[in-house]
């Protein structure tokens, strides 16, 4: 009998209880009385139970048995949900991701359950009053783990506490009879399929440009009503393939709760952890995109941006601080926020550490506003740090993320205020795969830059042009902005412009406006963007093409890269 | 399922592919540069809805670049690569039980020499092409 279709279901509907008693464990230390989060916890281990005897995965069973065990023991014993028993249930989520990634591998099962099943059962009871639980060193090390892995949670508060449990009254009997008929109204779609139907969406998108134009040259009035008719249609079947694409935010954020929690342990800050907008739909490319950015800043707003309770104290602050992911939508776009209350950044500050490790002179420093001056975080080698931890300092992660983010078709900006916090907000567009980009003549090359990371166009007169040290500027908004040429980036010959007219677009670049020298700008386009694939697919500078509505391939290229 | 092989030429030397690896013969179509590539890359094609990176061939191979408007192009199955070879000929399809004779290749790319009725041919070994190309980017 062929197993793997029952596998594969297997795997994705466990994983979906791992994920849900992730979340509530993280969100049961916060509220520890929660009976209904107890109830999850044991209807979770149950199912996987269930689910994993049914395929005689004997090893899930064992740690999962063990996790019911002491949930019963919870719900029913008295036992009181503190941090102890937080972290078991942690260490046996973790445990059984584990053995299901062998599974999905078809591999001969190799991680052993250990003495997990055991500790899990043998859990000592705690007094009802409840005490602190300190945490075990491998449950520790499991949350360690999960802050490197990305394992799941949900909102809650982090560093010392206690547990406190009361009895709740029982769920009505009608949620289950709700929960099933809200599972028969939705489908499980392979993501080929939803991949393959919006590359049609996107090759339909692309005809009708071509009709369009093809319309314009006949210059036939019904042919032009009825495409006028035909791009109704496709906007709004567009719209509706991207809501498919959409994924809530809730998929990958509380991910984050665990990797927070580790932190603020390991580091010994005191802190408490909100998520927002956990409901926001994202792209998926966009939000398979995210996970690395987010993780590193909330690593530097745990390591760097927020004090020990004693220095919280002394400045007059809570001892406990508060760092908060949030997510927003804004039309087509997607703001994403990470602030916390710590300690902020000082724009002299970074200058003089800039200049101090030469990534800038003291001139450029000079022509610099605070905004600027917090962007250079996000160079290379930059790092304020009076130590490198494992949690953070080393200087190579702000620049990642910004190009990351800028990959993905969004941008960085950088709010803070000194012993108030820091704001990083992340703006990003719905979806990556239909973009505008401005599309830009390079010699024979015509490529195409996302419209995000334009900040305006200019056409200059050479006489606008000056000279400032060895560089070619323009001013802009009194500003000296440093001129760049794309053909020299991208080894063509320069430009000639014999009207005297140069053509650029603005850009941001290591948190400084440049200026793009291109052959000629050829307007705004509407694109669906595709993958180049093997040879390509690495290529740097290049993030993809697309194909225009008359017929011609363009490059997606990817400024930050390029520059 | 036999073993079936697509035989070319380039600059009068034998090649072969496995048939499985080619999705389609097509005349040398529309290409677009692509930047930051060495000139063996001429350009993306457009292969039906995928961009498709087209190498002359024998240029790669160190060889005269092809003939504009003259030759053809292979295009790889895209479950293997977003690639299409630009050839000078393609000679016919034969089946692998029709090869007299092979030997193991002489270097990375050629995964075995084979005698045939048309000569001596290289088979080429495409996961090995494909890494080569990347390397040279």
């Amino acid at each position: 009998m062929d197993m793997s279709q029952y596998r594969n279901l297997f795997l994705s509907e466990a994983r979906e209880y791992l994920k849900t008693i992730n979340a509530t464990v993280v969100a049961l230390e916060e509220s520890p009385e929660d009976r209904a989060g107890i109830d999850t916890l044991f209807r979770g281990s149950h199912s996987l139970k269930g689910m994993a005897a049914s395929m005689e995965y004997t090893d899930i069973v064992e740690v999962a048995h063990a996790m019911e065990d002491l949930m019963i023991r919870v719900r029913d014993a008295g036992l009181p949900f503190d941090t102890g028993v937080a972290d078991l249930l942690l260490e046996g989520t973790d445990l059984i991701d584990r053995l299901m990634s062998e599974v999905e591998a078809e591999r001969e099962p190799r991680t052993p359950t250990g003495d997990l099943p055991q500790r899990l059962s043998c859990y000592p009871p705690a007094p009802a009053a409840a005490a602190p639980a300190a945490a075990t060193g491998s449950a520790a090390d499991a949350d360690t783990a999960a802050a490197e892995t990305n394992l799941a949670g949900t909102g809650g508060a982090f560093g010392a506490g206690t547990a406190e449990q009361e009895r709740m009254p029982a769920q009505p009997p009608g949620d289950a009879e709700r929960g099933k008929d809200a599972e028969l109204s939705t489908v499980r779609v392979r993501t080929e399929l939803l991949d393959h139907l919006i590359n049609l969406t996107g090759e339909l998108i692309t005809n009708k440009h071509r009709l369009l134009n093809i319309g314009r040259d006949l210059g036939s009035a019904p042919l032009n009503e009825a495409v006028t008719e035909t791009s109704k249609l496709l906007r709004a079947l567009h719209d509706e393939v991207m809501k498919v694409r959409l994924m809530p935010f809730d998929a990958i954020c509380d991910r984050f709760q665990r990797s927070v929690r580790a932190l603020a342990k390991r580091s010994g800050k005191d802190l408490h952890f909100e998520l927002e907008g956990r409901e926001i739909g994202l792209d998926r490319g966009i939000l398979e995109g995210l996970t690395d950015p987010l993780n590193h800043m909330l690593r530097n707003a745990v390591g760097h941006g927020m004090e020990e309770s004693s220095e919280r104290l002394a400045a007059g602050k809570p001892a406990k601080g508060t760092v908060k992911l949030s997510v927003a939508r804004d039309r087509d776009r997607v703001l994403i926020t990470v602030s916390d209350d710590g300690r902020g950044m000082a724009p002299q500050q970074m200058i003089a550490a800039a200049i101090r490790k030469g990534l800038i002179t003291p001139e450029e420093a000079e022509q610099l506003s605070p905004r600027q001056a917090l962007m250079l975080c996000c160079i290379p080698g930059f790092s304020t740090a009076q130590e490198v931890t494992d949690v953070s300092g080393r200087g190579v992660g702000m620049d990642a993320v910004n190009s990351s983010i800028q990959k993905l078709g969004g941008s960085l900006t950088i709010e803070s205020e000194p012993g108030r916090g820091t704001r990083f907000t992340l703006t990003l567009p719905m979806t990556i795969a239909i973009i505008h980009a401005l599309v830009v003549q390079c010699g024979a090359i015509k490529g195409a830059v996302p419209v995000t990371a334009v900040l305006r166009t200019v056409e200059l007169r050479r006489e606008q042009m000056a000279t400032v040290g060895k560089r070619r500027v323009f001013y802009l908004d009194d500003e000296a902005i440093p001129l760049l040429s794309l053909n020299r980036v991208l080894g063509l010959p320069l430009g000639r412009f014999p009207d005297g007219i140069v053509p650029l677009f603005v850009t941001e670049a290591k948190g400084r406006r440049v200026g793009i020298i291109v052959d000629r700008l050829l307007g705004q386009h509407e694109l669906f963007i595709k993958p180049l694939g093997r040879p390509l697919a690495k290529l740097q500078g290049v993030a993809g093409g697309a194909i225009l509505g008359d017929g011609e391939v363009v490059t997606l290229l990817d400024v930050a890269d390029l520059l | 399922m036999e073993e079936r092989l697509l035989l070319f030429t380039l600059t009068q030397q034998g090649f072969a592919l496995d048939l499985q690896d080619v999705a389609e013969v097509m005349e040398p179509p529309a290409s677009y540069p692509i930047p930051r590539t060495p000139g063996h890359f001429v350009g993306l094609i457009n292969f039906h809805g995928a961009l498709t990176a087209l190498v002359d061939f024998g240029l790669f191979l160190g060889h005269d670049r092809c003939t504009p408007g003259q030759g053809k192009v292979l295009v790889l199955d895209t479950r293997l690569a977003n690639l299409a070879l630009w050839v000078d000929e393609v000679t016919c399809v034969v089946a692998g039980s029709a090869v007299a004779a092979r030997t193991p290749g002489e270097d990375d790319l050629t995964a075995a020499l084979l005698e045939t009725d048309y000569g001596t041919v290289r088979l080429l070994r495409v996961a090995a092409l494909l890494d080569a190309l990347e390397q040279g980017l």
